[in-house]
C-alpha cells in the first residue's frame, strides 16, 4: 500500500471515529420524542379508584420509594384501558430527568437533576396515539433552598412518595403525528 | 376565606381566599370542617408572605427551604387530602413567582393571601389512608 493510500486509510477511520463520538455524544444529550418508554419500572405502584360506578372516573395512583413515575403512568394508563385523562402529581424524587424542547433538531434536550427534590408540581394529559394511551407531562422540581427547574419529565425516580390525582373521561381524545415537529400532537377532531 | 360547593359528582368546591388569610391552616379546617378524606385540588393566586420546605431524607422532616417576605405570583399550588388515623392530612405543594419572574417552590408550610388566592378542590366517596412505611419511616398513601 502507497504512503498516500495508507493516509487516506487513517484519516478515513479518524473521521469515522469522530462521527461516532459525535452522534454518541448527541445520544446521551438529546432524546427523539417518539423513543419508547420502558415499563416495568414502577413495581411498587399502586391504584386505588375513588368513585366507583360514575362514568368519570377518579383514581389515586401512588409511586413508592424508586418508582420511576413516567414508565408508571405509562403502565397505569395501559393496564386500566384509558383513552382520555388528565392528571396533577405532588411528592419528592431522588434523580430525574426533565426535557426541553428543540424545535431545530426536533429533539428533547436532556436536563438532568440529581440528588432529593421535592416534587412541587407535575401535571400533564393521556390521549392515543396509534390505538395506544401515551402520557404527556411536565413538571416543577425544587432543591433544598427552593429554586426551581422544570421541564418536559422524561424520567423521575418517587422518593420516597409521589402521589398522582388522576381523572379519566369516558371520551377518547387521539393524537396525530406533527411532521414539522416529530411530535404527536392532540387533535380533537380526530374520530 | 370564602366557599362555595360547585358541583355535586364529582363532589367540587371553589375556596376563595382574602388578604390576609393563612392558606395551609384554613385548608385543614375546612378539610376537617367538611370530612374530606380523598380530594386533590390545584389553585393559583397571589401571597405577600411564603415559607416553603424541602425533605430532608436524612431527619424525614421538612427543612425551611425558602422564606420569600415580599408580593409573590402563587403560580401552582397542587395538593391532596388523605386521612391519618382518622384526621384529615394536607399535602400541598408551590411555585411561586417573584417580580423579576424568577420561581421558587417547596412544600407548603406556610402561605399568606394578597389579595387573592382561588383553589378548587374535588372530594371523592372513597377515602385515602395514611400509614406509617418502615422502609422510609414517615406516613404515606397506603391503597
Amino acid at each position: 500500500m502507497s504512503k498516500v493510500k495508507r493516509l487516506g486509510c487513517a484519516l478515513l477511520l479518524i473521521g469515522i471515529t469522530a462521527v461516532m463520538v459525535r452522534s454518541q455524544d448527541t445520544a446521551g444529550e438529546y432524546v427523539k420524542p417518539a423513543e419508547a418508554v420502558p415499563t416495568g419500572k414502577a413495581p411498587k405502584m399502586q391504584v386505588q379508584l375513588l368513585n366507583p360506578g360514575e362514568p368519570t372516573k377518579q383514581y389515586a395512583v401512588i409511586f413508592y420509594q424508586g418508582d420511576e413515575v413516567y414508565s408508571g403512568l405509562q403502565e397505569f394508563a395501559e393496564k386500566y384501558h384509558v383513552t382520555s385523562a388528565h392528571f396533577t402529581a405532588i411528592g419528592a424524587l431522588d434523580d430525574a430527568t426533565v426535557g426541553w424542547f428543540d424545535p431545530q433538531r426536533k429533539m428533547y434536550k436532556k436536563i438532568a437533576i440529581n440528588g432529593q427534590h421535592e416534587l412541587i408540581g407535575m401535571s400533564g394529559d393521556i390521549a392515543l396515539y396509534q390505538g395506544r394511551p401515551v402520557v404527556h407531562t411536565h413538571m416543577v422540581v425544587g432543591g433544598p433552598d427552593g429554586t426551581t427547574r422544570a421541564g418536559h419529565v422524561l424520567e423521575a425516580y418517587a422518593s420516597p412518595t409521589v402521589e398522582a390525582m388522576v381523572t379519566v373521561d369516558p371520551a377518547t381524545m387521539r393524537k396525530r403525528f406533527d411532521p414539522a415537529t416529530d411530535l404527536t400532537l392532540i387533535d380533537p377532531a380526530l374520530k | 376565606m370564602r366557599w362555595k360547593q360547585i358541583e355535586d359528582e364529582p363532589k367540587t368546591f371553589a375556596l376563595i381566599f382574602e388578604t390576609g388569610d393563612e392558606i395551609a391552616s384554613l385548608l385543614a379546617q375546612f378539610a376537617a370542617g367538611q370530612g374530606l378524606g380523598g380530594s386533590s385540588f390545584k389553585a393559583i393566586g397571589a401571597l405577600s408572605y411564603a415559607q416553603l420546605g424541602w425533605f430532608n431524607w436524612e431527619t424525614k422532616k421538612y427543612d425551611p427551604a425558602c422564606v420569600l417576605a415580599e408580593q409573590v405570583e402563587l403560580l401552582s399550588l397542587i395538593g391532596d387530602i388523605a386521612l391519618r388515623d382518622g384526621e384529615p392530612q394536607v399535602h400541598a405543594h408551590v411555585v411561586v413567582g417573584r417580580s423579576d419572574g424568577t420561581a421558587h417552590g417547596g412544600h407548603l408550610l406556610e402561605a399568606r393571601v394578597r389579595p387573592t388566592c382561588e383553589l378548587i378542590l374535588t372530594e371523592s366517596p372513597i377515602h385515602l389512608q395514611k400509614k406509617y412505611d418502615p422502609e422510609t419511616g414517615i406516613a404515606l398513601i397506603q391503597v
